[in-house]
């Protein structure tokens, strides 16, 4: 546990000096929700209809400034192949893996909080109960969301144009999540306070974090 | 000689990237404690043998022992017991030179002090520059910093891939005495360069390795190895 967490910290320290991941994932986030909203505004939505569509848009938040961060914490280890230094030390591979997975899981949360706030703000949603739900779905998202990207970001990282590689690759991979992620949003938000189902997402999560664990060893060897 | 007195006991290694065989058939064993450079050409396969044996990269065919150890079977035994450099330092731009020691040595298990991890930079003439981010850094005082990170766990083997590249005089000089100093402490230093001077000032026994096999095995100071370099590596044929 404690090369993961000195994994997690070397990611956080260099992070606050930079200040370069989770600022333009912050940023990207609220700008995908301010383009949404101009574009609902402009097609004269119905107002009462704006709840509704605030689920799909959070997701699109969330997974497309999700990106942006996978690529850009990947860039830290790639910077002088300090990633070599990395695989040399005496921890095993799927150690490695846990380590990136949960510094990029802690960026993309503090993401989401910021993108759960401003969907809050743009779509007139009642900061109640209901919200823990919402919190939960997005972690649980999250968490899926960083194991199956993690990995291929580290993937896309070997080829040319890999920022451009990694999304092509990553979102085919998520939608089922994704779907999963809107459809529990949704339920979390009905005005009734439904608990969403959260068993698809979970087995994703999974799934996604047990085979990814068990097929870094090949992907970051030559 | 028996397993426990080799360092490094490699036996007909290959490896192919798609159809290209970047090594066929590599067989080499490496006494504990001595100094061995290895020379060839670009391309050669010189830097694959040293990943393959760093457990970077995984062989095609044949197996690795490094320090007693199976490079397939046990890499994190290997890499206990191995410090890896190569002219990249492989360390973080975005810290200081103390904090990049820190980090890697919490990677290996050890905790060193404030005090310790200052001597460890003082031996590399870095003492001054601990907290200056490395990023400010020349490609020699980088190199350095790289030195220090590689010897930092007092590693059995040194696994050193053209580490003179782009050094400045005094770096040279810096690496030079860490590997005289890791020989006589009964280290192995495994060491591969384009550099005939160099690599023959550093090592006790000389190869060769062209188009992926080891075609010439001979003692440093032989005047046998010196003409075998200039036909393998500078006109590229056989002398």
């Amino acid at each position: 546990m404690k090369p993961i967490l000195t994994l997690i910290l070397k990611d956080v320290s260099i992070e606050l000096r930079r200040k370069e991941s989770v600022a333009a994932m912050v940023m990207f986030g609220i700008l995908v929700m301010v383009i949404f909203n101009f574009a609902i505004e402009s097609a004269n939505v119905d107002p009462a209809l704006r709840p509704d569509l605030a689920p799909g848009i959070l997701w699109v938040a969330v997974s497309l400034s999700g990106i942006l961060g996978l690529n850009r914490t990947l860039a830290i280890d790639l910077d002088n192949d300090s990633i070599q230094g990395l695989l040399l030390a005496p921890l095993s591979r799927g150690s490695l893996y846990l380590g990136k997975v949960l510094s990029n899981l802690l960026f993309i949360l503090v993401s989401d909080a910021i993108a759960i706030l401003s969907v809050l703000v743009f779509y007139d949603l009642d900061a109640d109960r209901r919200l823990l739900w919402v919190a939960l779905v997005v972690l649980l998202g999250s968490i899926g969301f960083a194991s199956v990207g993690t990995i291929l970001s580290m993937v896309s990282s070997h080829t040319r144009m890999s920022e451009v590689m990694l999304p092509v690759l990553l979102i085919p991979m998520t939608i089922p999540l994704i779907i999963s992620c809107v459809a529990a949003t949704a339920t979390a938000l009905t005005r009734d306070a439904a608990r969403p189902s959260l068993s698809l997402i979970i087995g994703f999560d999974i799934i996604f974090l047990v085979i990814s664990y068990l097929v870094f060893e090949h992907v970051v060897e030559e | 000689m028996n397993a426990t007195s080799l360092a490094l006991s490699a036996h007909d290694i290959g490896k192919t990237y798609g159809h290209f065989p970047a090594l066929a058939g590599v067989t080499l064993d490496v006494a504990r404690g001595t100094s061995v450079t290895i020379f060839g050409r670009n391309g050669a396969g010189k830097t694959t043998f040293l990943k393959i044996a760093a457990t970077l990269a995984r062989a095609s065919s044949g197996d690795v022992d490094v320090a007693g150890f199976s490079v397939g079977e046990a890499p994190e035994d290997v890499r206990r017991r191995i410090g890896f450099l190569s002219h990249n330092t492989y360390v973080y731009r975005d810290l200081t030179p103390r904090e990049n020691l820190r980090f890697f040595s919490r990677l290996y298990g050890l905790d060193l002090s404030d005090d310790e991890l200052a001597e460890r930079l003082g031996r590399v003439g870095l003492g001054h520059r601990q907290n200056d981010p490395v990023r400010s850094f020349s490609r020699g005082l980088l190199q350095r910093v790289g030195i220090a990170r590689v010897t930092l766990h007092d590693p059995e083997v040194l696994l050193l891939d053209e580490p003179y590249t782009g050094l400045d005089r005094g770096a040279v000089d810096t690496l030079n005495m860490m590997l005289d100093q890791a020989v006589e402490e009964g280290r192995t230093v495994i060491l591969t360069t384009h550099d005939l001077e160099l690599g023959l000032r550093a090592s006790g026994r000389a190869h060769i390795i062209d188009r992926g096999r080891i075609v010439y095995s001979g003692g440093a100071a032989d005047l046998e190895t010196r003409e075998a370099y200039r036909h393998f590596i500078q006109s590229g044929t056989k002398p």
